[in-house]
This record gives C-alpha cells, sequence and structure tokens, in this order.
C-alpha cells in the first residue's frame, strides 16, 4: 500500500485532511501526480471563494495536459499554498505535502474513502 | 455509437472555443472530432499572462482577436491558412499517438512524410520544421471524464504576423505564468479543404464511418453562456 493513512481520498485523485478546528486540507495524490506528469502551473482559488463538494475549484497544467482538481467538500477557501503557486514541482516531488487549500465553514462532503479503500480502487484503473 | 464529425462554419475564435467545450461537455462517452478555423486570432495557453505574451496594442490597431483556450501551453496566431482540430472522447478512448497518427495520415496522403517533434508536436520529416502543435484538457483525472486533444494544422498560414504580434523573448517577465517556446514553423502548402476532407477520412478509417454534423448540433444557450465567459475580460486577462 503506498497511499498515506492519516487522510481521506477521493476518486477523483484529491486527498483531504479534517482537522479538529473544523477545516479541511486538500491536494492530489500520488497517483493523479504520476498521471499527470511534470506539474508546470498551479490555478489554486483565491482566499474568500466559495467551493462545492465534487465540483471544479481549481487547475494544474503539466506538459501533458490542463486538468481540473475539484472540491471534496462544500465551504469556503480559508487558505492557499503560495509556495505551491511559486513553485508547483513541489506537487510532484511531495504530493502529500504540498496541500492546495484550506476549506473551512464546511457544510457538505463528497464521496470519501481510506487510504486501504483508494488504493483498491487506482489499482482498477490501470 | 457511432463518432461523430463536426465541421465549424464560424471564424470567431470565441464561438468555435465553445463550440468545442459544448461538445465536450455533452459528449456522453461519444467519440468526436471537431474541425474549425479561426481568423486574426492570437491563441494564449490556459495559464498564459496576455500582457507578457504578446503585444496587445498592436493587435488592438490591426483588428487581431486575443482568445485563451482551456488547455496549456504557448501562444499562437490563426488565420484561414490554419486548420484547428479537436479530437474529443472520455479519457480511457482517447490516445494522443493515436491521434498523432490520424493526423500523420492525413498529411501523408499528400505525400508528406512527418515526424513527432518536442513533446506534443508534428513536424514535416525532411526539414524537421513544426507544422502542427497540440495542447489537452481533462475535465477530471478518471477513465470517464471528457478529454480533449486539439491542435493546429498550418497549411498556408501568414507567418509574418506570428513573430509580429507574439512576444514569447519579451522582457516583459511576468511573475506567474506558462512561457510560450518559439519553435521552426512552415506551412504545409496544401489546400484546407483537402486537408479537411483528409483527416477525416483518417478518421474514419481508423474509427468506423461518422455521423456528420455542423455546429447547429450544440445547444444554443450553452454555446452563448460558454461564450459569453470565454469573451469576457475576466477570463482573457487574469490568470
Amino acid at each position: 500500500m503506498s497511499e498515506k493513512n492519516d487522510r481521506l481520498y477521493s476518486r477523483q485523485h484529491e486527498w483531504a485532511i479534517f482537522k479538529d478546528d473544523g477545516t479541511c486540507v486538500v491536494g492530489i495524490s500520488d497517483y493523479a501526480q504520476k498521471e499527470l506528469g511534470n506539474l508546470v502551473f498551479a490555478n489554486l482559488p483565491e482566499e474568500g471563494d466559495e467551493v462545492t463538494a465534487d465540483t471544479p475549484f481549481c487547475d494544474v497544467e503539466s506538459i501533458k495536459t490542463v486538468s481540473d482538481v475539484y472540491s471534496p467538500v462544500t465551504g469556503k477557501v480559508i487558505s492557499v499554498n503560495e509556495e505551491v503557486m511559486d513553485n508547483p514541482t513541489l506537487i510532484n516531488s511531495d504530493p502529500y505535502g504540498s496541500w492546495f487549500a484550506v476549506i473551512g465553514e464546511i457544510t457538505d462532503k463528497g464521496e470519501l474513502i481510506s487510504a486501504e479503500e483508494y488504493d483498491e480502487y487506482i489499482k482498477t484503473l490501470k | 455509437m457511432k463518432p461523430l464529425v463536426v465541421t465549424g462554419s464560424s471564424s470567431d475564435p470565441y464561438h468555435n472555443l465553445a463550440i468545442e467545450e459544448q461538445l465536450l461537455r455533452s459528449c456522453e462517452g461519444r467519440r468526436i472530432l471537431y474541425l474549425w478555423q479561426n481568423d486574426h486570432t492570437v491563441v494564449i495557453g490556459r495559464h498564459q499572462d496576455a500582457f507578457s505574451e504578446c503585444d496587445l496594442e498592436k493587435m488592438e490597431k490591426d483588428g487581431i482577436r486575443l482568445a485563451r483556450r482551456l488547455s496549456g501551453g504557448g501562444a499562437v496566431y490563426h488565420d484561414m491558412g490554419n486548420l484547428n482540430f479537436t479530437f474529443i472522447a472520455p479519457r480511457r478512448l482517447l490516445s494522443t499517438d493515436e491521434n498523432f497518427e490520424i493526423i500523420a495520415e492525413a498529411v501523408g496522403r499528400f505525400g508528406i512524410e512527418t515526424c513527432r517533434t518536442g513533446n506534443n508536436d508534428l513536424g514535416v520529416k525532411l526539414t524537421g520544421e513544426k507544422f502542427s502543435g497540440s495542447a489537452f484538457y481533462q475535465s477530471g483525472p478518471d477513465e470517464d471524464s471528457p478529454c480533449f486533444h486539439h491542435g493546429t494544422i498550418l497549411c498556408s498560414c501568414d507567418m509574418d504576423k506570428l513573430a509580429l504580434y507574439l512576444t514569447p523573448s519579451s522582457e516583459k517577465l511576468a511573475k506567474h505564468g506558462v512561457k510560450s517556446i518559439r519553435a521552426r514553423v512552415c506551412n504545409l502548402g496544401l489546400d484546407i479543404g483537402e486537408v479537411r476532407e483528409s483527416v477525416i477520412k483518417a478518421f474514419e478509417e481508423r474509427f468506423g464511418e461518422a455521423d456528420r454534423a455542423g455546429e447547429d448540433i450544440c445547444d444554443e444557450a450553452s454555446v452563448r453562456e460558454i461564450q459569453s465567459r470565454l469573451s469576457s475580460h475576466d477570463w482573457l486577462f487574469s490568470i
């Protein structure tokens, strides 16, 4: 098993860590960064943006393609990771440390699965 | 389901890009080939900064439109000497290698041998000069998400304009944004209409006989809505 156990995953390949203060930290999985290849741009949301579960809330560009990134929750963007915007290759080298955004005021969640279930799911994709 | 070939009739970049996006949204598992042309337009990549990539002042003076596409990559100049192709399908069906083969076959019928150049380009084998550049967009990373692979085929494009409006070596450095790369490009010197038919033929040989349609196959209200977003100041100038 290659995925981190400390968080949940979406079938659109985002990860989500729910914190005690009621916020959620979001990034993309190791599988997603590998599929995309070297990232050249991360177009992150802005603080204060309202986001909706299972709906695109930002996008990334790699040498291969532009791909939408889906929000795992419905809520409001509290902060974004400027470091990732300045240096998107961080997502390739450290997908589980390179968070995209922290979302608060959460009112709904999309379907999220455990690391184990996610690992099984990605095995069915290739 | 039979594949679908859609031939555009407009030369307005905002309308054409809206048709492309609407075909993507409504593809429902179908394989689609969309062929279209933009007149007098600079098209920048999704994450480029218009101010640092092109000479906006000169463009405005000469009546050249600025458009931004959904896909990544660098800035290009389009006129009626260029044919655009878009392959749309769910990710599990869309193979960029296969698409490149279709374009190579279509051009090969005119006796021109091609080769892959750079990451996503096709060139004339004899000279290595690029006549086709491609870019990609996927609406999600899973196998059912509709994706497109689109690109240009330079047939008789006004090459002087490329250098005139695009400023990839400009000193106006943007903090963010994807930079354009200057490539040696060439025209195929072929008739656009004949190339269009040849691409359709190569597509059908690969995937079977296709239904043919015009852009009026798209829901008009949806196209209008997408078009107004794609021609908005916000979409064009902020990244």
